[in-house]
């Protein structure tokens, strides 16, 4: 039997919508770092997009966004990302969301490949709590990048996981191997 | 110039229709009745499962939604393309024909899978998913994406409630609690044997209850439940439930001791050992661990509690791993290629146990071929991860094939339980390298690998001087072998068929214990057809005469 071919084709961005003007509002991190965001690419997350609208619905005004649970550093990041990706087409993520083979954008492979580790974890936390689908998939997808080809010692040092001589064994924590 | 098909030997036309692939198989069966009933042995044959895709956001009309319906067999050779379904006029044009001709009833060992990417106008997909389950084909893998909507999730479950594996990425609105009713709507059970809710905010012991109960494996993820409820949900299952595996997250009301003390209160008995030997533990964290006995039955279920410490201190971590939300890790795993999971899974006890599901989803075939020029040939082909396809030679070396256990553990270790091997053999070697180029099928044998099919063409010659024992073992691991094949193509039992006494002796043997449930050969009458009737009748079989019309395997 013939190895099987590829048959899911890459996700391709959709033709760019006319630009609407940009709204602009402050985000507020939670060790209370203030930043700036255009809406539309605040509402790549779930989280915040939920927010907004209920702002929108009720007419209040939205005048700052606060994200208890991301750190100035991160939020900076996550929001260099979902301005670069403000224009995508959501549905194109939604796509990629279960796939096994996803493919990421070189812009997006250079933003990602060259955080240090703790920052992309981070960053890949932070968009999971934000519910940002796209960051989620590249960023879990980068990470298992990082694992592929190694031998299993080499995995233990990637992803912190101790000798099993090392591993603790208190009534909390079971490293058992 | 047309083929009279029904002028070939019976074997020969089974032959051709093993060939065909579905599409032209069924083509085949529609034509006659007759077509029909001998399509159907070759329709078993095959295996694989029909993805279907809803999803909006073409270059051409963002907003309107479109069905792609993809086949991936794992056991013939079929175009893959996607056929795309348009929606018009509130339905999905043409979908029960496709389906019809992609999946009928005749291939019985094919599935459907879908995945649906819903986003507003959230109608067409109720519609979509309204006119497949209406089809009321078995439904595999269910996955279901969608933006915040409460009357989906409701909408959604009841629709897929008897699909195989559901798996619901959908959150409830903010203000569920207060604008949206949860309980009404769910006046039945559902019968999933899979159910993976990813965010559970919405529910409740009352769902776990009378909702969930004759599922088998729960997960709720992102739940918030009470330690009363918990308590609660235990209790009704007791009583009764067809529950087997619960995951859920919930508050402590009070110390270990207090909870511990509840526990013992429903006659759960502690059972400390649990938290280091049962696989199913998936983190480091689990700190106590009860065994559970259902009422009036003889279920026993084990009940593991962990706990997330605010803060470790496991320093020397490059990327934290264990810290990342469970559902990025499995996302993570996800993606991970057989060979990279298998070595992740090699790490710790922990990460062997949180392999385990990202392994089963990953399908494939690994095919071992042995050609005469004395190598062997590894083809893996994966049908979930598509870029993992792979191929490795090894040569022969010192009377064995170097790596060979290597090869298979890492690509086909036990945890790969969706990956299956076939084995196919070609060889005509003389007497004395045969036993050595019938090496590598024993060693597949010890591996105690399952050996989904076994081609054997042009056996060795010198198979039959094999010792008895020899023999037995090599044919004793082909389970799926197919007996006429064996025997058609074994070069020394060409043209000799078998004697009407070894008949009888097979069907007495038959009649005192065997597997076999279809067999079929060809033998020499002894004497005339009522010597025959008469030796049948001596073993107890009774004379049948309609089955020669009535029987759809003749």
């Amino acid at each position: 039997m013939a190895p099987k071919k590829n048959s899911a084709k890459r996700p391709q961005p959709s033709t760019p919508k006319p630009s609407a003007p940009a709204r602009i509002v402050k985000v507020q991190s939670s060790d209370g770092h203030i930043l700036q965001a255009d809406v539309r690419a605040l509402l790549l997350s779930s989280t915040l997009a939920a927010t907004i609208k209920g702002y929108d619905d009720e007419n209040k005004p939205l005048e700052k966004l606060e994200v208890n649970n991301v750190v100035g550093f991160t939020l900076k990041l996550v929001l260099e990302w979902c301005e670069k990706h403000k224009e995508d087409d959501p549905a194109i993520a939604q796509a990629e969301k279960d796939k096994k083979n996803i493919f990421i954008p070189s812009w997006d492979r250079h933003f990602l490949t060259k955080l240090p580790m703790g920052n992309l974890f981070d960053l890949i936390t932070a968009a999971y709590h934000l519910d940002i689908t796209g960051l989620i998939n590249y960023g879990c997808k980068t990470v298992a990048n990082s694992a592929k080809g190694k031998s299993t010692e080499e995995m233990r040092e990637l992803f912190g996981i101790p000798e099993p001589w090392e591993q603790p064994s208190t009534s909390t924590a079971t490293w058992d191997d | 110039m047309p083929v009279a098909f029904t002028r070939f030997p019976d074997l020969v036309q089974k032959k051709i229709l093993d060939l065909m692939n579905c599409y032209d198989l069924f083509s085949f069966s529609e034509t006659s009745k007759r077509s029909r009933s001998m399509s159907q042995q070759s329709a078993k044959l095959h295996e694989g499962n029909m993805k279907i895709l809803y999803a909006t956001g073409r270059e051409t009309s963002p907003d309107s939604p479109y069905l792609d319906l993809t086949y991936l067999s794992t056991s013939h050779s079929v175009p893959e393309l996607p056929i795309r379904l348009e929606f018009k006029d509130s339905k999905f044009e043409h979908l029960e024909k496709y389906l019809n001709v992609r999946h009928c009833s005749l291939f019985v060992n094919m599935s459907i899978s879908m995945d649906f990417y819903c986003h507003a106008p959230l109608e067409s997909a109720f519609l979509a998913l309204e006119q497949l389950t209406q089809l009321d084909y078995l439904m595999e893998e269910c996955v279901i994406n969608s933006v915040s909507d409460n009357e989906l999730i409701v909408r959604t479950l009841l629709s897929l409630k008897k699909a195989k594996n559901l798996r619901l990425m959908c959150h409830p609105t903010n203000d569920f609690k207060e604008s949206f009713d949860f309980k009404t709507p769910f006046t039945e059970s559902l019968e999933n044997e899979k159910l993976e809710i990813y965010s559970s905010k919405w529910v409740s012991a009352w769902h776990v209850i009378n909702v969930f109960n004759r599922c088998r494996d729960v997960s709720l993820s992102d739940s918030y439940f009470e330690e009363s409820e918990v308590i609660e949900i235990l209790k009704s299952w007791k009583i009764g439930s067809s529950i087997q595996y619960l995951r859920l997250e919930f508050v402590r009301a009070g110390s270990n001791e207090d909870f511990e003390a509840k526990m013992l209160e429903i006659n759960a008995e502690p059972v400390p050992e649990a938290v280091n030997e049962d696989p199913n533990i998936q983190n480091f964290f689990a700190s106590s661990s009860w065994s559970l006995h259902q009422d009036n039955s003889d279920v026993e279920v084990w009940i593991t509690i962990s706990s997330y410490p605010q803060n470790r201190d496991h320093t020397k971590m490059p990327i934290d791993f264990i810290r990342f939300p469970e559902l990025v890790q499995e996302k993570i795993l996800d993606l991970l290629e057989c060979y990279d999971l298998y070595n992740f899974s090699e790490t710790s006890k922990w990460s062997r146990s949180l392999s385990i599901r990202p392994a089963k989803r990953h399908k494939g075939q690994m095919e071992v071929k042995f050609s005469r020029k004395k190598y062997l040939e590894l083809t893996y082909s994966s049908s979930s991860h598509p870029h993992e396809d792979l191929k490795i030679s090894l040569e022969l070396k010192d009377s064995k094939f170097e790596d060979l256990e290597k090869y298979l553990s890492v690509r086909h270790s036990t945890l790969f339980a969706n990956v299956t091997i076939s084995l196919f053999y070609s060889c005509s070697a003389p007497f004395d390298s045969a036993f050595l180029t019938l090496n590598p099928l024993l060693k597949l044998a010890q591996l105690g690998y399952s050996m989904e099919k076994c081609s054997i063409t042009k056996m060795p010659v010198a198979f039959i001087r094999f010792p008895d024992l020899v023999k037995k073992e090599i044919l004793d691991f082909m389970e799926c072998y197919d007996l006429y094949q064996y025997f058609e193509q074994m070069p020394t039992l060409e043209g000799s068929y078998f004697e009407e006494s070894e008949v009888i002796a097979t069907l007495k043997s038959w009649k005192i214990g065997s597997s076999i449930q279809y067999l079929r050969l060809e033998f020499v009458r002894a004497g005339s057809n009522e010597d025959f009737k008469a030796k049948m009748l001596e073993i107890n079989a009774d004379p049948v005469p309609e089955a020669v019309n009535g029987n759809p395997n003749l």
